[in-house]
């Protein structure tokens, strides 16, 4: 059976008992445990919130950056043009499900068919896919079968979506904490 | 001899961030929108979604058909809102009855 894992942005609330209720193994908080790249420069080993209003991933995938984590629908459009070099650098497509979340109407119905593009094409060309909450409070939060329900809703297979939620401890460049160091 | 069709039910026992005590009516409405809006109008009878109890002030416990289990996941972490207050919805457990639900 897999363990499954979370990131999250905040660490307010967040403790060992509320991750086994949720049927996490570990939370894993932004700061403590991984950090979101702000300029190239700190690319290597981090993760980068692509938003379309800022550069392209070209240069972060170039330093070494882990996962990319499109924030928008023109980033998930614009992230397509990038696979070839992701499955070169080995890149992971991290994919932040409180977008959807919080999206309503057409919006969300059209993120969530882009992302399935976007992930079919991942999964054709053997890009790792990570799937996980990124919550900035409790209410973005969510279980493990949420989240593995939210895989599914854009296309990956039950097996496919868990491995992803089970995928977000690689892409952790350290621990701490209460966190699982195993 | 009369023969039915039984459909297998799913139970799921949900947390909330937010107080839900008073606005059992509210949640139901909530949660049906949400399945609506989720699945259509076609969709919705294969979840079939109902408020059995409101265990405490933070639990609640659905019903939902198996077939439409995970489109009930799904709706349910969509729900952000109930009345004026903001909240999240967790899944802590399921089961195919209430009593091992409970245990």
């Amino acid at each position: 059976m897999l363990d499954y894992y979370d990131l999250v942005r905040t660490s307010t609330g967040i403790n060992e008992s509320l991750a086994k209720r949720l049927g996490f193994k570990s939370f894993f908080t932004e700061e403590s445990d991984f950090h979101f790249a702000k300029n190239p420069g700190e690319a290597n080993g981090n993760i980068m919130l692509y938003s379309s209003k800022n550069e392209g991933p070209g240069p972060y995938l170039k330093n070494g950056i882990r996962a990319i984590a499109p924030q928008d629908l023109d980033s998930v459009k614009e992230i397509q043009k990038y696979v070839k070099d992701m499955a070169d650098y080995g890149t992971a497509l991290l994919i932040d499900a409180s977008l959807i979340e919080i999206a309503y109407g057409t919006y969300r119905s059209l993120l969530i068919g882009k992302i399935s593009e976007c992930t079919a094409l991942m999964l054709k060309k053997d890009i790792r896919i990570c799937l996980a909450t990124l919550a900035k409070n409790s209410i973005e939060m969510l279980a493990a079968v949420q989240l593995i329900a939210v895989g599914e809703a854009i296309g990956l297979n039950e097996e496919e979506a868990r491995k992803a939620v089970s995928a977000n401890k690689n892409i952790i460049t350290k621990t701490g904490g209460f966190h699982d160091k195993g | 001899m009369a023969f039915t069709i039984r459909d297998k039910k799913r139970y799921i026992l949900f947390e909330t961030t937010a107080d839900i005590a008073t606005e059992k009516e509210e949640l139901e409405r909530s949660l049906k929108q949400a399945v609506l809006s989720l699945a259509g109008q076609l969709g919705y009878y294969e979840i079939s979604p109902k408020l059995i109890s409101v265990v405490d002030k933070n639990h609640f416990i659905i019903r939902c058909r198996l077939s439409g289990y995970w489109k009930m996941l799904l709706a349910s972490s969509l729900i952000k809102r109930l009345g004026n207050t903001e909240l999240g919805i967790y899944t802590l457990k399921s089961s195919g009855t209430i009593k091992a639900l409970l245990k």
